[in-house]
Order: structure tokens, then C-alpha cells, then sequence
């Protein structure tokens, strides 16, 4: 169950990475799509959105692509500590059995756990970042 | 002379057996930290769980006769704990627990009823008085009690002898009802609070 909700996620994050023109892959000859970002950022035949210098695309992709990494980092780093719904725990709970009066207690192992605040705060970051990209692509 | 070896062990017998049925103070005071109480709040935003270690207080129990079970349980309020420190300290705060002005809960056990033995030991309705954040209720709640004769030893590699005492109890408190913000954000902290005390009391050998 959890394979097939890494695949399908992995799947996503490559058509995501396409789609934005990130990362190649092969299409028709006579296809024009090259991907949001690169269309966005070099393609001189739209007078708004263009990047007006080598160094204004580079700072355009480069904060897109960091804003990317940190999405996806978020969303992967929560997922593979196990996609814990509630907030982020400091320690974790470990449960152990008394071996002489058989009694259950709960003894702690300190272990950062991510909660849904720490990929709120990610992915809102991440945003952050591509949206500042996106502005220097207007520029 | 030939009957003084019988005679002794008639003497021993007579003598030890009102000391067996004698009731026990049994010490849960434990230095091991197995002792504790945990709690879980299952609100429909966020369940909360949590222990606290912080376990005192003596039971005196006769085996004989159970139902004269009588002692008290305290928890050291900061001593409850949750699996993250921002939420710790707003759970001890002066809004929630405020456990610098109420450093204790307690459990004062006045009667025993409905008692019963089963594999585990015996199994009873025990009322008391159950204080938490200055207010004081009297509740009833289902508790095991396992009494472990001469495995204080086990448990203390040897080092002290004596009998052990589990006792064993889940019961459901209202926070409403002791002052914990009543009615208050019940979205992410549950108005009812589960308890599980599972505690091991020592009766060293005199």
C-alpha cells in the first residue's frame, strides 16, 4: 500500500518536473512544448513575460528550482517519517512491558517526527520561493 | 525432646500466620520509572497522548481481605509529559494544568465494592476522592489488583526482598468538571480525557 503511494507520488513529482520543463524527456518532433518555466523565462515572443538577461533567467530558474526542492523535500522528508497528520513531535513514544509485574509503560526515544505544520511551512515556503521567480521572470 | 523440631515448626506457623494476614503498606514510590499514568485525548482535530512518571504514594493492602484496600496514588503534574515541548508547556501552563500552582493529582481510595477474584488477581469498583487542578470529585473506577508475594527480589536484582502490588486501572474524566477550560477548543483538545494507571507498589520484608 505504502509502495504504490510512493510510486504514484514519485509519478507526480516527474510530471510536475516535466510539465515545468525541468527535467527533459522525450516527445515529438514537432511538439513546441518545452515546459512552463523555460517558456516562461526565455521565450522572447511574449512581451510581458521574459527574463531580460542571462543572470535575470539564471536567478529566475534558480529560485523556482529551490522553491521546487523544498516542496518536494518537504512533502517526501514528512512522507518518509511516516506522513504524521498531527503536529511535529520532538519525541516518540515507545512502548515497553515490565518483565517481572508484566505492567505496559511508555518510555520516549528523542526523535524529531515532522507534523502537518512543518509541511505547511514548506510547502508555503516553497511557494513563496517560486512566486518570487516568477516575479523576477516579469521583470 | 524428640517433639521439639515439630513442636518449633508448630510455633513458627502460629506465629507467621497472623503476620500473613496482616495488612501490607506497599510503597509506589519507583525508582525503575516504570510506573506512570497515561492519558489520550482524541479530539477530532489532533488526538494527544501522554504519560507522566512522576508516581508517589502507599496502598495498604490485606490479601485476607481486600475490600479494607485503603492508600493514596499522587502524580507530580509537571511530571506529564506529551511527545512535543510547545504543546507540553501550554498543557502545564496556567490556561490548562497550571502545575505551579497545583503541583499534584491524587487519588485518595475510600471503598472497595463489587469485588471479585480472577486469574489477574482481584478485580473491584474502587471509590475515591480524585483531585486535579484544586477541584475534588468523588469517582468510581474499575481497578485490578495483582498481588505478587516475594517478587520484590526479582525485581530489585536481589536487593531487597518483600511483595509486590500491581494495580491496574482505565477510567474517563470530564476536564469540564475540574476546571480545564471548559467547552473550550474541544476541536483539537478532547473534553474527555482517557487515564491508564498501571503502577507497582514494593512491601519490603521488615
Amino acid at each position: 500500500m505504502s509502495a504504490q503511494i510512493y510510486f504514484e507520488a514519485a509519478a507526480r513529482v516527474m510530471n510536475t518536473l516535466i510539465f515545468l520543463g525541468l527535467l527533459e524527456t522525450k516527445r515529438p518532433k514537432n511538439s513546441q512544448f518545452v515546459g512552463v518555466l523555460p517558456k516562461l523565462c526565455n521565450d522572447r515572443s511574449m512581451s510581458k513575460i521574459r527574463a531580460q538577461s542571462a543572470f535575470g533567467r539564471s536567478l529566475c530558474r534558480g529560485l523556482q528550482l529551490a522553491g521546487l526542492i523544498l516542496i518536494l523535500g518537504s512533502v517526501g522528508y514528512w512522507m518518509m517519517t511516516g506522513a504524521h497528520t498531527g503536529f511535529s513531535k520532538n519525541r516518540v513514544e515507545v512502548a515497553k512491558i515490565d518483565p517481572i509485574t508484566q505492567i505496559e509503560y511508555v518510555d520516549y526515544e528523542e526523535r524529531f517526527v515532522p507534523g502537518i505544520e512543518f509541511l505547511s511551512a514548506g510547502t508555503v515556503a516553497g511557494l513563496g520561493l517560486l512566486a518570487v521567480g516568477f516575479f523576477f521572470a516579469r521583470k | 525432646m524428640k517433639n521439639i523440631p515439630g513442636i518449633l515448626s508448630a510455633v513458627t506457623i502460629f506465629a507467621a500466620t497472623p503476620l500473613l494476614a496482616e495488612p501490607q503498606s506497599f510503597d509506589f514510590d519507583d525508582p525503575k520509572g516504570v510506573n506512570s499514568i497515561s492519558f489520550t485525548l482524541d479530539a477530532p482535530l489532533e488526538q494527544i497522548n501522554g504519560s507522566g512518571k512522576g508516581v508517589t504514594g502507599t496502598v495498604t493492602y490485606d490479601p485476607e481481605n481486600p475490600e479494607a484496600t485503603s492508600g493514596t496514588i499522587v502524580i507530580a503534574t509537571d511530571s506529564l509529559t506529551v511527545t512535543n515541548d510547545t504543546m507540553r508547556d501550554h498543557m502545564l501552563g496556567d490556561g490548562w494544568l497550571h502545575a505551579e500552582k497545583y503541583p499534584e493529582i491524587s487519588f485518595v481510595a475510600q471503598s472497595m465494592s463489587e469485588v471479585e477474584a480472577t486469574d489477574q488477581g482481584i478485580r473491584a469498583q474502587l471509590t475515591g476522592d480524585f483531585s486535579l487542578k484544586g477541584v475534588t470529585q468523588t469517582i468510581t473506577v474499575p481497578v485490578t489488583l495483582t498481588y505478587l508475594p516475594d517478587m520484590l527480589g526479582a525485581r530489585t536484582n536481589g536487593r531487597a526482598e518483600g511483595d509486590l502490588l500491581v494495580i491496574r486501572s482505565n477510567f474517563t474524566i470530564n476536564r469540564s468538571e475540574y476546571g480545564i477550560k471548559p467547552g473550550k477548543n474541544t476541536d483539537k483538545v478532547a473534553e474527555e480525557i482517557e487515564l491508564r494507571l498501571a503502577i507497582a507498589g514494593a512491601a519490603p520484608d521488615a
